[in-house]
């Protein structure tokens, strides 16, 4: 005789799975530590040379060297960065000589804001498009809607960046560009057009993802039995389609926002930003180890927390999603 | 009639964007006058003949602010220290001498061993604490130290001892004689800082740094911009009130905020873009002398590059006219000297390699690689001048028979790990010199630093330079420089490309703003129309 599977309150697995979640972060981190530690060593280039440029004497790149801890053996270094990492001290930039955390933390709001913004104003202009392109399905207005979404899709985003710029802010003179701005206001506008940069390009994928999982649903038998049952048009679409037809969306939109921060180093360029994927490019280039470390660990941590905000949204969003 | 609504309105929307899409590819204004491009856009300045107060935005295209001048190298935190910090001496405005600053006056001893600097009375640091020959030691000293970037420097100059035998006096005491010593002091690494708020802070003080210059720190936002104010402590303030400096790093963007009226400067106008810019009225594009040289540096130890006269035919072989047309969009003067053309002693005895490929192809047949060779240009993806540069070389040199260049892109870091390694062929890129003795730049391209990645035979040019350091007539110096100049001419050291000046685009309403030839903005005498 076989009893039933206790049935836990939701509450409770979900704790549970985040828990362990949570636990299964620290060898992920552990690995992503060890990877950056020697992926940034085993590309050529000594900071020392690299901070003193085509200037100086050996004696000063050997000086440099046993200053920053690079004349010790390699397993040395690494022992002496788990050490500190333990202790939460990430060591301190090469170049601004500073302890590379603080730094960070400095920048990565900025960075995270544009990324945050960038899918809500992507997840605005995808969701009322990608909703007249599924329902009027094959209509001038789906074939525009889709021209648009390749058009955008395929455009470089560096590029959409300078025609925003020029229409917007040296033309039109609506929003101010390059930087960030001092207050909450100013950086709602500073930022309109670079995240419109970065949403343009998302919300063409996900005009074409949601459009592609409203229509599979709309063939679905559990629609065909909610219109069988009398239901008006309106529910079946937000109850039973629209609720359905989200779950890959909300994986795409997180996945977003953790892309966004990893790769938002050419819009930050382009618009002088002063974010973290400027930070990044410039400290790669100037074999900031610290620096590179430390922000690429803060993205590990990002992923694996934002894929995990997903899967509790699943949850909300789709109740036969379970984490037992 | 829904269906016909909303395709109404996607398709005005499609519209709109269409629209905005031909605005934006539209010419931004008119080009309807035409700003003259020239070296003389500025005119020899008056300290307080502008208006006083005033903002003034600068456009650098740096990506971080360090205002320790121990420990950048960067043209973009240069322009800051000079602004905010004292020096003994300082180069003048067209780089042709050097002209008093904190010290009034100097001496050396007969044997050129011992400098005696004398400084200005009622110094002050923007605290108001006075500026004494003590903070003029500890600055040297702190620059001398082992994890300054320049400590070299003073060693080339063979510094011994600096002391301050009283509160006005400085003495710095040689191991050798050296005559470009008073170059070496009056560069942005020989800053003054005020020692007691400097040991009491340590490195913190750089944060909100007590200044010695027209200018003190009134906010800094890193990687985002830092702000200037006057100096209310300083013996000649500056007309400017306040200096913003905003890092954009991407030239388009630094452009487009000097067209949208938010900036008044933009450093470092994209060739491609100057005539475009000058076009715009109220900008003004101006060419401030740079003492900077583009060129090949060349492996002498690497086949086939190790033949004279294959390294003469590659020199004959290039259009230096047409690259600058094709490069520079004409903005650049054809190199003759390996050193710098703002650079004191620059001499025009030298020929330099007019472009003619008969002759490049008759030494080609003297040269051991008769029949060709196959070499690599190296360049850094970064950089597009460099890129283009590399392409049109590797074209030009195609017309010698049997020569094949191949293009190689390393990114900076793996280039100088594999240049030290002796792995190059020869490498695109130019030099600026950091002080307008010619002594730096010949010591070292030629026999100090780069001589590694050259492996020259400098056995001759070695005295040459030595002798040079001692010398104290200018008369015989010059010489001895034109002398080291026609040896590098002689024995195709390098291939020399172009001289070009600093273009930045600007304000008309900004005034007597200068650059001197190595980098050394001068906002003390600059001023805003209102």
């Amino acid at each position: 005789m076989h009893s039933a599977p206790p049935v836990y309150p939701l509450e409770t697995v979900l704790g549970k799975y985040i828990l362990r979640r949570l636990v299964q972060l620290i060898p992920v981190l552990i690995g992503v530590s060890v990877v950056v530690f020697f992926m940034i060593r085993l590309i050529p280039g000594d900071p020392a040379n690299v901070m003193l440029g085509e200037r100086g004497s050996q004696e000063a790149r050997d000086q440099i060297r046993t200053t920053l801890g690079l004349d010790e053996p390699i397993y040395v270094q690494y022992g002496l960065f788990v050490m500190r990492l333990a202790q939460g001290d990430l060591g301190d930039s090469f170049v601004l000589r500073r302890p590379a955390m603080p730094l960070i933390l400095e920048r990565f709001p900025r960075t995270l804001f544009l990324a945050v913004y960038a899918v809500v104003l992507s997840a605005l202009l995808a969701f009322p498009l990608a909703l007249i392109s599924a329902l009027k399905k094959d209509t001038l207005a789906d074939q525009i809607i889709r021209a648009c979404a390749t058009l955008t899709l395929s455009m470089p985003s560096f590029w959409i960046a300078l025609l925003l710029i020029i229409t917007f802010s040296v033309r039109l003179r609506i929003f101010p560009f390059a930087g960030y701005g001092d207050n909450w206001r100013e950086h709602l506008l500073y930022l309109f057009l670079p995240a419109l940069s970065i949403a343009l390009a998302g919300s063409a994928v996900f005009v074409r993802n949601l459009r592609a999982a409203i229509l599979e649903v709309l063939q679905s038998d559990y629609v065909r039995t909610a219109r069988a049952k009398g239901l008006s048009s309106r529910t079946v679409f937000i109850w039973h389609v629209l609720r359905n037809s989200l779950i890959s969306t909300v994986t795409l939109l997180g996945l977003h926002v953790a892309y966004t921060v990893g790769g938002a180093v050419i819009i930050e360029t382009v618009f002088a930003i002063p974010g973290l994927g400027r930070f990044l490019l410039d400290s790669i280039f100037a074999r900031d180890y610290p620096v590179v470390q430390a922000i690429t660990l803060l993205l590990a941590v990002l992923v694996i927390f934002v894929n995990l905000l997903t899967d509790i949204i699943y949850a909300l969003v789709d109740p036969r999603v379970r984490y037992d | 009639m829904k269906k016909c609504t909303t395709t109404t309105a996607l398709v005005r929307m499609l519209a709109l964007v269409v629209l905005l899409l031909l605005a934006a590819c539209a010419p931004a204004v008119a080009p309807t006058t035409t700003t003259e491009t020239t070296t003389e856009t500025t005119t020899e300045s008056e300290a307080g003949s502008g208006q006083a107060g005033g903002r003034l935005v600068i456009s650098t295209n740096a990506p971080q602010i360090l205002l320790d001048p121990t420990t950048t190298t960067s043209n973009n935190d240069i322009m800051l220290h000079l602004n905010l910090y004292e020096l003994l001496y300082r180069v003048n405005r067209d780089g042709t001498e050097l002209e008093p600053s904190a010290a009034e006056s100097y001496e050396t001893s007969e044997d050129l061993m011992v400098w005696t600097f004398h400084l200005r009375e009622d110094l002050m640091f923007s605290d108001g604490s006075a500026l004494t020959a003590e903070d003029v030691v500890f600055s040297i000293e702190r620059g001398r130290r082992e994890e300054s970037l320049w400590a070299w420097l003073y060693d080339d100059a063979g510094l011994e001892t600096v002391e301050a035998p009283d509160a006005q006096t400085v003495v710095f005491t040689l191991n050798k004689p050296f005559v470009p010593f008073l170059s070496y002091v009056a560069g942005y690494w020989a800053a003054i800082f005020p020692k007691a708020a400097l040991e009491a802070q340590g490195d913190t003080f750089f944060d909100n740094p007590v200044t010695s210059g027209p200018f003190m720190v009134k906010e800094i936002v890193q990687a985002d911009h830092i702000t200037l104010i006057a100096n209310p402590h300083t013996l000649t303030p500056p007309l400017l009130e306040e200096v913003e400096f905003v890092l954009i790093p991407d030239d388009n963007t630094r452009i487009l905020k000097l067209q949208a009226g938010d900036i008044d400067v933009a450093v470092d106008v994209p060739a491609s873009q100057i005539d475009a810019v000058s076009a715009i009225p109220g900008l003004t594009v101006a060419a401030y002398p740079f003492a900077f040289a583009s060129g090949m540096t060349l492996n002498h130890a690497k086949p086939p590059l190790d033949d004279l006269n294959f390294r003469l035919a590659l020199n004959y072989a290039v259009d230096r006219e047409a690259l600058i047309k094709a490069v520079l969009f004409g903005h650049g003067e054809v190199a003759t000297s390996f050193l710098p053309k703002g650079v004191m002693y620059w001499s025009d005895s030298v020929p330099g390699y007019p472009y003619d490929l008969d002759k490049a192809k008759e030494y080609l047949a003297q040269s051991k690689y008769a029949d060709g060779a196959e070499f690599e240009i190296w360049t850094t993806p970064t950089s597009v001048t460099n890129n283009e540069i590399a392409t049109a070389l590797q074209g030009m040199w195609s017309q010698l028979p049997g020569v094949t260049a191949t293009i190689v892109q390393l990114e900076s870091g793996v280039m100088t790990e594999r240049r030290t390694n002796g792995e190059h062929w020869m490498t695109a890129g130019g030099f600026s010199s950091d002080v307008v003795d010619p002594d730096q730049i010949s010591n070292w391209y030629l026999t100090g630093y780069i001589h590694q990645f050259t492996n020259a035979d400098i056995s001759a040019v070695q005295p040459m330079i030595q002798a040079a350091q001692i010398e104290v007539d200018p008369a015989k110096r010059e010489q001895m420089y034109a002398d080291i100049q026609n040896w590098a001419w002689e024995s195709a050291n390098n291939i020399s490309l172009y001289y070009r000046a600093n273009q930045w685009g600007m304000s008309d309403k900004v005034k007597d703003l200068w650059v001197d030839p190595v980098m050394g903005l001068r906002l003390r005498e600059a001023w805003v129309e209102q």
